[in-house]
C-alpha cells in the first residue's frame, strides 16, 4: 500500500485530504508543522510527501530543502499545495526540490495522477 | 536801506488767492496719498488674507491625501485579513461537499450527488470572488508589485494554458492555443501577464454555454500579443466598451447579458495595466469577440538565459 505523509497545519484541511486519499486505498499519516514532518519522513520513510507550504515558523519550502539535504529523505518525492495559483509559487516549489505543485483545495483526480505518476514504486 | 528801487504796486488780494489754492491742493494731494496708500495697505492684507486662505486649503489638501491613501492602506489591510477569513470555512464548504460528493458517486446515489455538486461548486465560485476582490484591491492600494523574470514564452504560456484548460473544462469549454517558437524567451512580469490572461479567459468563459476558445499569442514590436476569441456569439458590438468597467454592469441592462464576468474582464485590463500592456475588444462579422491582450516585453537571447 502506498504510504503518503501530510503535512499540513489546518486540521479540517489535513482530515478532508487524509479521509479522501485513505478512500482510495492509500495509507495516510499526518504532521502539524514542518519540524514534525522532517522527523516524521526520516523514521517513516513514506512513498510521498504533500507539503503545504504556507506552514508557519518553517514554512513547505524550507522542510522541503531539509528533506531534500539529506541523506535519508532525499529519495522521497515531496509534491507542494499552496492556496495560490502563482507561477512564483511553482517556481520556487522546483528550485527548494518539489517535484510537482497543486493548489487547494485540491481536486482529488488530479492530484491523484501526481501522486502515481511520482511516487516511490517500493517502500524500502 | 532800500534805496532807489520803486516796488511795484501788489495787489494782497493775488496773494491770499495763490495761498488758497496751494494750501487746498496740498490737501487733496495729502488726501489722495492717503487714499492711495490706504488702499495699496488693505490689498496687501486682503492678499495676505488670501495668500493665508490658499495655504490653509492646501495644507488641508495634503491630510485629506494622507487620510484617503491610509484609508486605501486600511482597506486593502482589512480586505487581506478577511479574504484569509473568508477562505478557510470556505475550503471546509469545499473540501467537505467533496468528500459526500466521492461517497454519492461511490454509491450510485445521482440525486445527491447532483445536488452536493452544486453546493460544492457554488464554493468553489465563492472562493474565486474572493480570490478576485483580493487582487482588485491589491492593486488598487498600490500592494501589487512588478517584478520582471526572463522565461521562453512558449513554457511560461504553456503552464498558464494547462491550468486554464482543466479550470474551464468543468463549464464545458475547450482551449486551442498556438504559442509563440521554443526559441522566444522574454523578460516579463510572467506572474502578472498569467493573471491578466487567466482573469480574461475566466471572464470570457463564465457567461457562455460552452466550446472551443481559440487563444493565438505572438511576439511582435518588442510586445507579446495573446489574442482570445470567445466561441459564442454575441451579436452587436453594443455594450462592449463597458466590459472592462467594473461598475458599468451592476446597474444596467447589460448586466443581464454580460453576466458575472465584469470583475474578472475588469482585473484582466488591471493586471494588463500594472505591466504597462492593455486588453482591447472587438467583434468579428460572426458576432465573436476578439479580446487581444497587449504587454511590452523585451526579446531576450535565449543563451543567456541559460547562462544566468
Amino acid at each position: 500500500m502506498t504510504h503518503i505523509l501530510i503535512v499540513e497545519d489546518n486540521e479540517m484541511n489535513r482530515d478532508m485530504l487524509t479521509r479522501r486519499l485513505e478512500r482510495k486505498g492509500y495509507s495516510v499519516t499526518c504532521a502539524v508543522d514542518g519540524p514534525e514532518g522532517i522527523e516524521m519522513a526520516r523514521v517513516q520513510s513514506p512513498d510521498l510527501i504533500l507539503m503545504d507550504v504556507a506552514l508557519g515558523a518553517m514554512d513547505g519550502w524550507e522542510a522541503t530543502s531539509i528533506l531534500q539535504a539529506d541523506e535519508r529523505t532525499r529519495n522521497i518525492p515531496v509534491i507542494a499545495l499552496t492556496a495560490h495559483a502563482l507561477e512564483t509559487d511553482r517556481k520556487k516549489s522546483i528550485e527548494v526540490g518539489c517535484v510537482d505543485f497543486e493548489t487547494k483545495p485540491v481536486t482529488l483526480n488530479i492530484l491523484i495522477e501526481k501522486i502515481e505518476k511520482h511516487k516511490r514504486s517500493l517502500s524500502t | 536801506m532800500i534805496t532807489g528801487y520803486d516796488f511795484p504796486a501788489v495787489d494782497l488780494e493775488q496773494f491770499q488767492i495763490i495761498g488758497i489754492i496751494s494750501t487746498v491742493s496740498a490737501s487733496i494731494y495729502v488726501a489722495m496719498m492717503a487714499i492711495y496708500f490706504a488702499n495699496v495697505f488693505r490689498e496687501q492684507t486682503e492678499f495676505e488674507r488670501e495668500l493665508g486662505d490658499l495655504q490653509t486649503a492646501a495644507d488641508n489638501l495634503r491630510n485629506l491625501t494622507q487620510s484617503a491613501q491610509q484609508a486605501t492602506a486600511a482597506k486593502a489591510d482589512f480586505v487581506a485579513s478577511m479574504s484569509h477569513e473568508l477562505r478557510t470555512p470556505l475550503n471546509a464548504v469545499i473540501g467537505y461537499s467533496q468528500l459526500l460528493l466521492d461517497d454519492a458517486e461511490d454509491e450510485g446515489d445521482d440525486d445527491t450527488a447532483r445536488d452536493v455538486r452544486k453546493i460544492n461548486s457554488a464554493g468553489a465560485q465563492l472562493l474565486g470572488l474572493v480570490d478576485d476582490i483580493l487582487d482588485f484591491s491589491k492593486i488598487e492600494a498600490g500592494k501589487m508589485t512588478v517584478h520582471a523574470t526572463v522565461d521562453v514564452a512558449a513554457d511560461a504560456l504553456g503552464a498558464a494554458m494547462a491550468d486554464l484548460r482543466q479550470a474551464t473544462r468543468s463549464r464545458g469549454y475547450a482551449i486551442e492555443a498556438t504559442l509563440p517558437e521554443p526559441d522566444v524567451a522574454l523578460a516579463l512580469d510572467w506572474s502578472a501577464l498569467g493573471k491578466s490572461l487567466s482573469h480574461l479567459i475566466t471572464g470570457v468563459t463564465t457567461e457562455g454555454s460552452g466550446g472551443v476558445v481559440q487563444v493565438n499569442a505572438r511576439v511582435t514590436d518588442g510586445a507579446l500579443v495573446v489574442q482570445v476569441v470567445d466561441p459564442t456569439s454575441h451579436g452587436d458590438i453594443a455594450g462592449v466598451a463597458d466590459l472592462f468597467d467594473l461598475f458599468s454592469d451592476a446597474s444596467d441592462a447589460s448586466s443581464t447579458k454580460y453576466g458575472g464576468a465584469g470583475i474578472s474582464l475588469a482585473l484582466a485590463q488591471k493586471f494588463a495595466a500594472l505591466i504597462d500592456g492593455s486588453v482591447a475588444v472587438s467583434i468579428d462579422a460572426a458576432g465573436r469577440r476578439l479580446f487581444t491582450l497587449t504587454v511590452p516585453a523585451a526579446l531576450q537571447d535565449i543563451d543567456l538565459r541559460d547562462a544566468a
